[in-house]
């Protein structure tokens, strides 16, 4: 694993000629770790050096799952699966939210799947480095492949619960349920960034303010939680007294959920003006994101 | 080896009623204090909010399921019961036991690097996370109270006295339930990737966001949910000690109490019988 970012020359300056000579020796230095020059830095193009420990990490957290489990690799189609068969009772037949007139189980299932994606990346981003605080002490390499590496191996879990949907989809399209994929499914690919962008932004901003304030590791959980039901996850925005509306449609989420529903199954269409917003609010939180997460990189090894 | 003086502590097999060494145990007791000590403290240490936190949670989604529930999806608490405070004493029980089962089912794998190391009787690392929860519990009916004197309910001096009772029923339950599981997660990690949903859906078999009457139209159904989960007893019973509202159901608490004491029972015999290994295999 260490070929490709490891050290690849045994010649190593000596101490002494290395302070005395620092700009006359450059070449026998295997990786130069510069101080930060500028407060938005993505240092994309190191990022794409360290590609092989990337993939090494998103192997890591795929296979880490379901390890020492006998179910394994299923665990990826229960979850999902659990969830929905849970929201279908509890939401479609006890407490009989409206659904559009999709069927139960697939409205549930397509805000589930989706929902995960995000809730799964926004949870592992923020415990970065309090999974990692071991790694993190030891070795360097750029801080950001470990969320990358997150966004990466949830998109492969959320690929393989996607085709699982797919699958129930033509089945309930074979038995006549009303299922109109529209145009929209090419939005998919956007969503799906819009998501992931949200996702690192939030999750490295709470990164940043559990490093100091601990009590939020419990939060998180419970916080993404509540922002669940400020979703349309389990209900959708058409079917809230119209006083609530606007709330849940501030959700950045709420829009991308609805778009992803609409395009594979039909219902009410979210507006382009509220996929645009979400977009544009992704950006904003992703650029805010990344600064924090530049600030707080150069010192938390100490305080972790 | 020839004179026994020269050893300090002797593990014997085990032997007697569910093979538990009771006196063990007692001699043990400082090491039980120690862990849930522990618990508490790493729960509220480097916190800001602290104890605030721990009335947040069950206020916050007091308020998201009674909108969800009773505004939007039309439950009722079946009777005079203001529902915001019918379900709020649903839910702390509710959980205090979650917590527990899933702190006690995780208790082995999460000290594995302690249970490698030293002998200790393994049942006390289930049950001490019984303790961590009482204090959230404690904390969290503060705001039931509050709540009590603002609907003006004083509850019956038999309900108080009944109320350990049930908090009995639901510690042997969850503990019992959680040793079970801690056993098998020691061996199968599906436990740690199933409970919270398994959780979730007992949440929903439970009667916390509705009334048991409810399901009187089902009596099977309610039977089954009366004697298979105690929880339903313990939590319904808890509403008309607390509030005064509907009778206070004997029968219930008899079926409440026998179940939690079978589950621990069994629980505690399973997790006896495949703690050998533990160590090993964790």
């Amino acid at each position: 694993m260490t070929e490709g970012g490891g050290p690849t020359t045994d010649r190593t300056p000596s101490p002494s000629s290395v302070l005395g000579h620092p700009s006359s020796l450059p070449d026998h230095w295997d990786l130069v770790i510069r101080p930060h020059r500028k407060w938005f830095d993505l240092k994309l193009g190191e990022l794409w050096r360290y590609r092989d420990l990337v993939m090494l990490f998103v192997r890591r957290d795929f296979v880490a799952l379901y390890k020492q489990t006998i179910l394994g690799p299923l665990w990826y189609i229960i979850q999902p699966l659990l969830t929905t068969i849970t929201f279908t009772i509890v939401f479609g037949r006890i407490a009989r939210l409206p659904t559009n007139g999709l069927p139960q189980f697939l409205f549930y299932m397509a805000g589930t799947v989706v929902w995960t994606y995000f809730a799964t990346c926004l949870t592992k981003t923020s415990e970065t480095f309090v999974q990692n605080a071991q790694l993190f002490g030891k070795v360097y390499f750029p801080r950001l492949a470990v969320p990358v590496s997150i966004l990466i191996s949830n998109l492969i879990a959320f690929a393989i619960q996607f085709v699982f949907f797919l699958a129930f989809m033509v089945y309930f399209a074979l038995r006549g349920s009303p299922i109109r994929p529209n145009p929209y499914i090419l939005l998919t690919p956007i969503l799906l960034l819009t998501m992931a962008g949200l996702a690192l932004g939030f999750g490295t901003i709470v990164l940043a303010l559990t490093t100091k304030y601990r009590d939020l590791r419990f939060l998180i959980h419970f916080g993404v939680q509540l922002l669940m039901y400020a979703a349309p996850v389990v209900y959708s925005t058409s079917s809230l007294p119209p006083g609530l509306q606007p709330i849940v449609r501030a959700n950045p989420l709420s829009s991308i959920i609805e778009a992803f529903r609409y395009a594979y199954l039909g219902g009410v269409a979210p507006s382009l003006g509220q996929l645009a917003y979400s977009f544009g609010f992704m950006v904003v939180i992703l650029v805010v994101g990344i600064v924090v997460f530049n600030r707080v990189e150069a010192t938390f090894v100490d305080t972790v | 080896m020839k004179s026994s003086n020269h050893v300090e502590y002797a593990i014997t097999p085990p032997k007697g009623f569910l093979s538990v060494n009771w006196g063990e145990l007692w001699r043990f007791r400082d090491l039980f204090l120690v862990l849930a000590w522990r618990d508490i403290t790493v729960r509220y240490k480097q916190t800001v909010l602290g104890i605030l936190w721990a009335l947040l949670q069950p206020v916050v989604t007091m308020i998201v399921f009674t909108f969800i529930f009773n505004r939007v999806g039309r439950i009722e608490s079946g009777d005079t019961t203001p529902y915001p405070i019918f379900l709020y004493v649903g839910l702390i029980l509710w959980h205090y036991y979650s917590m527990t089962l899933t702190s006690a089912s995780n208790s082995l794998v999460t000290y594995q690097a302690m249970l490698q190391k030293i002998y200790f009787p393994r049942f006390i690392m289930p049950a001490s996370t019984a303790v961590t929860g009482l204090v959230d519990l404690a904390i969290a009916s503060l705001i039931l109270a509050g709540m009590m004197v603002y609907y003006r309910f004083s509850p019956p001096l038999l309900g108080l006295l009944v109320l350990p009772v049930l908090l009995l029923c639901t510690i042997l339950a969850a503990v019992g339930f959680g040793c079970f599981l801690a056993a098998i997660n020691v061996k199968y990690r599906d436990v740690r990737h199933a409970l919270p949903f398994f959780i979730q859906i007992l949440m929903y078999v439970t009667p916390v966001i509705y009334p048991v009457k409810m399901l009187d139209k089902y009596p099977v159904i309610k039977s089954l949910m009366l004697w298979l989960n105690p929880m339903s007893g313990v939590i319904t019973n808890a509403r008309a000690a607390l509030l005064g509202q509907g009778h206070f159901d004997w029968t219930i608490m008899g079926i409440s109490f026998l179940m939690s004491g079978v589950y621990f029972v069994v629980g505690l015999y399973y997790f006896r019988n495949t703690e050998r290994y533990f160590a090993d295999i964790v």
